[in-house]
C-alpha cells in the first residue's frame, strides 16, 4: 500500500465503496432465486394439475367411447360372429390415435375377438378382468409387458345388460402416445412431465420414451410416492438431480402427474438479471472512480505538488519559493504553516547575511584606527618629525581595542541568541504577560531616576503562549532604552491593552526621541542613532535586533513611533492564548 | 598649498589622517559626516582633494560624490574614497566620479603616494 501512488489509493478507496453495493447485489440475486424456485414450484403444480385433469378428461372420453362400443355390440338387434366384432373393433383404431388396440372379452374371460391377431385367448388372470368381475365397472391398468413384448396399459370397461355383466370392452394404450392427451407447455426446453402408475412406474415421460421396463422404476425416494397415495407434493430438489418440480395424484386412477424442470434454468433469469445489474454498477463504478478519482485527486493532489514543489526549490537553494495555497483544509494550512517556515528562514538567512556584512564592516573601524595610529607614529619616527600627542594616542589605540574586544563579544553573543532563535528553542508556555511586565521593571522601580507608571484597565491575568525569560529580556531591553535616552527626572509609561485576540504593551518615554529618517532601521544589527554619542559603549546597538527576533518567534510584531526632541514610543503587540 | 578636505564620521580615522596630511605640509580640513562636508565644499570650492568615507549616517559618500559632480565648481576636484564595504557594492559612486579607492585597514603610506599623485 506504501507504494502507490496517493492517486491510486484514492482510486482504490472509492472502489472500496462498490463492495457493499455488489454485496447487495449477491443478496439480491438470493432473493431473486428464492422468489424464482417459489414461482417455479407453483407454476409446476398448476401444471401437474392441468395434466391431472387433461389426462383424466381424455380418459373420460374414451370411457364414453368404450361404452358406445360395447352397448353396440351387445345390442341383441345385431348378432356378430367374431369377424364381425373383429372389423367393428378396427373401425375404432382410429377413434384416437392412443388407442393400439381393442378386445372384447366374454364375462367369463374368453377373448372373442380382437384387433391383434394374437391368439391371446384368456385373460382370466389378467387383473383388469378381475377387477370388472369383482363388480369395478371400470378399470384401469398399471403398466405392463404385453405377450408380444410391448409395453402397455390396459383400460376395461365392463359392459352390463340389465345390470349383469355382459362383456368387457379392452382399450390397449399406446404409451408412447399419451403425450397426446397431455397439454404440454413449453416453458422452457428443460421441462419434463409424465404419469406415473400406481406401481411407480412412469408410463410415460415426454423426454425419455424408449425406456425399459425395468428403467421405469421410479426412485424410491421419489416425491410421486406420497402422490400416488393421495397427495400433492412440491418439492425444489425433486429428484437430488438439480430438478424441481411437483407431482399430483390422479384422482380415481390412484395414478400420479408430474412435472419437473431444471434448477438451473429456473435460476437462468435470475442470475441474468443480476449478472446485468452487477456489470451496470461495476461499469458505472468505474466511470465515477474515473471521474471522481479525477477530480478529487487533482484537488487533493494539486495543492501537494504545489507544496513539493516550493519545498524542492527551497532545499535547492531558492528561498523565495512559496506554496501559496488557498483555502482551509489541512492542505491549505500546512501551505500556510510552510510558507511562514519559509518566511522565517527566509529572514535568517537575509539577516544573518547583513548581519556578518555588519559585523565585518564594524571591525574594520577600530582595526582601521589602530593601525592608522601605528603607521602614523612610524611615519614621524621615520621622518624625523617630533612625537607629540603620545599619552593621547595610546589611549585612543587602547579604546579601540577595547571596541574591538567589545564588538567581538557582541558578535559571539548575538551568534548564540540568533542561533538559539532560528532554531526557535523557544521553552514555550501559558505566561501570564503581567507577571513578565512586572518581571522586567522591577530592577528599575529601585532606580530613583525614573518613575515607573504602569497603567492597566485589566485584570491579573493576560495569558499568552511565550517563553518568560526571553520576553522579560525584550521589556528590559525597552525599559533600559527608555530610562537611558531620557532626562532624569522625566517618566516612563507602560501601558498593557487587551484586544480581541492580541495584547498591546507601549512603552513611552519623553526623552531624546529617534530621527524620522532611522526609525524603520533601528531594528537592524549594529544600529545607533546619529545623534548619540560615538564612544557611548553602552550603545551596542544589538539589543533591538534580538528583541525583533525574540517578538517574531512569538508571531508578535514590535514597532516605534518617535519625534526628535520630544520623545518615543516602542509597541509590543502578542497574540493571546 | 594643496588644500584637502577629509569627510570621516570615524574620529580616530579622521585624526590619523588629519595628522598624517599636515605633517607632510598639506592644508587639512575635516567634517565628521557627509552633509557638513558639502557644505564645507559649497562655501569654499579651493580644494584640491576630498578624502571620504561611504557609509556615513547622515548624507552618504556616494551621496557627496554625486553632488559634487552636479556641482559645477566642484566637479573636477578629485575624491579618494576609503571604506570597509565591499567594492562591488551599490554603496559606491559610479567608477568614473573617483578616482580611487582604499579599504579600511588602509596602508598609510599607499595613501599618502595617491594624495601627491592627485594633487
Amino acid at each position: 500500500m506504501k507504494q502507490l501512488s496517493l492517486r491510486a489509493k484514492l482510486y482504490i478507496l472509492i472502489m472500496t465503496v462498490l463492495i457493499p453495493l455488489l454485496i447487495l447485489q449477491l443478496v439480491n440475486l438470493l432473493t431473486r432465486y428464492e422468489t424464482a424456485m417459489e414461482n417455479e414450484l407453483q407454476a409446476s403444480k398448476d401444471y401437474a394439475d392441468t395434466l391431472s385433469i387433461s389426462f383424466t378428461h381424455h380418459f373420460q372420453y374414451l370411457w364414453n367411447a368404450e361404452l358406445a362400443i360395447g352397448n353396440h355390440l351387445i345390442n341383441s338387434k345385431y348378432s356378430f360372429t367374431p369377424e364381425d366384432i373383429d372389423k367393428y373393433l378396427r373401425q375404432f383404431l382410429n377413434l384416437h390415435p392412443v388407442i393400439r388396440e381393442f378386445s372384447w372379452i366374454s364375462p367369463d374371460g374368453q377373448v372373442i375377438a380382437n384387433t391383434y391377431s394374437n391368439t391371446a385367448k384368456n385373460t382370466q388372470d389378467s387383473d383388469y378382468y378381475q377387477h370388472i368381475i369383482s363388480g369395478e365397472e371400470i378399470y384401469i391398468s398399471d403398466l405392463y409387458t404385453t405377450n408380444s413384448g410391448e409395453l402397455s396399459i390396459a383400460s376395461a370397461r365392463g359392459i352390463k345388460r340389465n345390470g349383469n355383466l355382459v362383456g368387457i370392452i379392452v382399450a390397449y394404450i399406446d404409451i408412447d402416445k399419451i403425450g397426446m392427451l397431455l397439454p404440454s407447455q413449453k416453458r422452457n426446453d428443460t421441462v419434463s412431465f409424465g404419469l406415473i402408475d400406481s406401481q411407480g412406474k412412469i408410463i410415460y415421460q415426454n423426454t425419455n420414451l424408449g425406456l425399459t421396463i425395468e428403467q421405469r422404476d421410479i426412485p424410491e425416494d421419489s416425491p410421486a410416492w406420497l402422490s400416488l397415495q393421495g397427495q400433492p407434493v412440491t418439492s425444489q430438489d425433486y429428484n437430488g438431480q438439480g430438478r424441481i418440480g411437483a407431482s399430483v395424484p390422479i384422482n380415481g386412477f390412484g395414478w400420479a402427474a408430474f412435472t419437473t424442470t431444471s434448477v438451473n434454468e429456473v435460476l437462468e433469469g435470475a442470475r441474468a438479471d443480476t449478472n446485468r445489474d452487477i456489470i451496470v454498477l461495476m461499469l458505472i463504478g468505474i466511470i465515477i472512480t474515473l471521474v471522481y478519482g479525477l477530480l478529487i485527486g487533482d484537488h487533493f493532489l494539486k495543492p501537494l505538488m504545489r507544496l513539493q514543489k516550493a519545498a524542492l526549490a527551497i532545499s535547492k537553494g531558492d528561498l523565495t519559493a512559496r506554496a501559496n495555497l488557498e483555502g482551509n483544509d489541512e492542505l491549505a494550512t500546512t501551505g500556510k504553516i510552510f510558507d511562514q517556515m519559509a518566511d522565517r528562514i527566509q529572514h535568517l538567512e537575509v539577516s544573518r547575511t547583513r548581519f556578518l556584512q555588519t559585523a565585518a564592516h564594524e571591525l574594520r573601524n577600530p582595526m582601521a584606527g589602530i593601525k592608522g595610529i601605528l603607521s602614523l607614529i612610524l611615519r614621524r619616527f621615520q621622518t624625523g618629525k617630533p612625537l607629540t600627542d603620545m599619552t593621547n594616542m595610546f589611549e585612543i589605540m587602547e579604546r579601540e581595542i577595547d571596541r574591538l574586544s567589545d564588538l567581538l563579544n557582541q558578535i559571539l553573543e548575538a551568534f548564540r541568541t540568533q542561533r538559539e532563535n532560528g532554531m526557535l528553542t523557544l521553552d514555550l508556555k501559558r505566561v501570564n504577560l503581567l507577571d513578565i511586565i512586572d518581571s522586567a521593571m522591577k530592577p528599575f522601580q529601585i532606580s530613583k531616576s525614573c518613575k515607573l507608571i504602569t497603567d492597566s484597565n485589566i485584570d491579573k491575568t493576560i495569558w499568552i503562549l511565550g517563553d518568560f525569560i526571553r520576553l522579560e529580556e525584550v521589556f528590559r531591553n525597552l525599559l533600559s532604552n527608555a530610562i537611558k535616552y531620557s532626562p532624569d527626572d522625566s517618566e516612563v509609561f507602560v501601558t498593557v491593552q487587551v484586544e480581541e485576540d492580541h495584547a498591546l504593551v507601549t512603552v513611552q518615554d519623553h526623552g531624546i526621541g529617534i530621527p524620522k529618517e532611522q526609525l524603520e532601521g533601528i531594528f537592524e544589527c549594529f544600529y545607533r542613532a546619529s545623534n548619540l554619542e560615538k564612544r557611548d559603549p553602552g550603545g551596542m546597538g544589538l539589543g533591538l535586533y534580538i528583541c525583533k527576533e525574540i517578538i517574531d518567534s512569538h508571531v508578535g510584531s514590535i514597532w516605534a513611533e518617535s519625534e526628535e526632541g520630544v520623545g518615543s514610543t516602542f509597541y509590543v503587540k502578542l497574540p493571546l492564548y | 598649498m594643496a588644500r584637502i578636505l577629509i569627510i570621516e564620521d570615524e574620529p580616530t580615522i579622521n585624526m590619523i589622517l588629519r595628522e598624517v596630511l599636515t605633517d607632510e605640509g598639506y592644508e587639512v580640513d575635516t567634517a565628521p559626516e557627509g552633509r557638513s562636508g558639502l557644505n564645507i565644499l559649497r562655501g569654499n570650492s579651493n580644494f584640491n582633494l576630498v578624502i571620504a568615507d561611504l557609509r556615513m549616517p547622515d548624507l552618504s559618500g556616494k551621496a557627496v560624490v554625486e553632488a559634487m559632480r552636479s556641482d559645477a565648481n566642484l566637479k573636477d576636484i578629485p575624491v579618494i574614497i576609503i571604506t570597509g564595504a565591499v567594492p562591488d557594492s551599490d554603496e559606491f559612486p559610479a567608477p568614473e566620479s573617483y578616482q580611487a579607492t582604499f579599504g579600511k585597514p588602509f596602508d598609510l603610506m599607499d595613501i599618502l603616494a595617491k594624495v601627491e599623485e592627485l594633487v
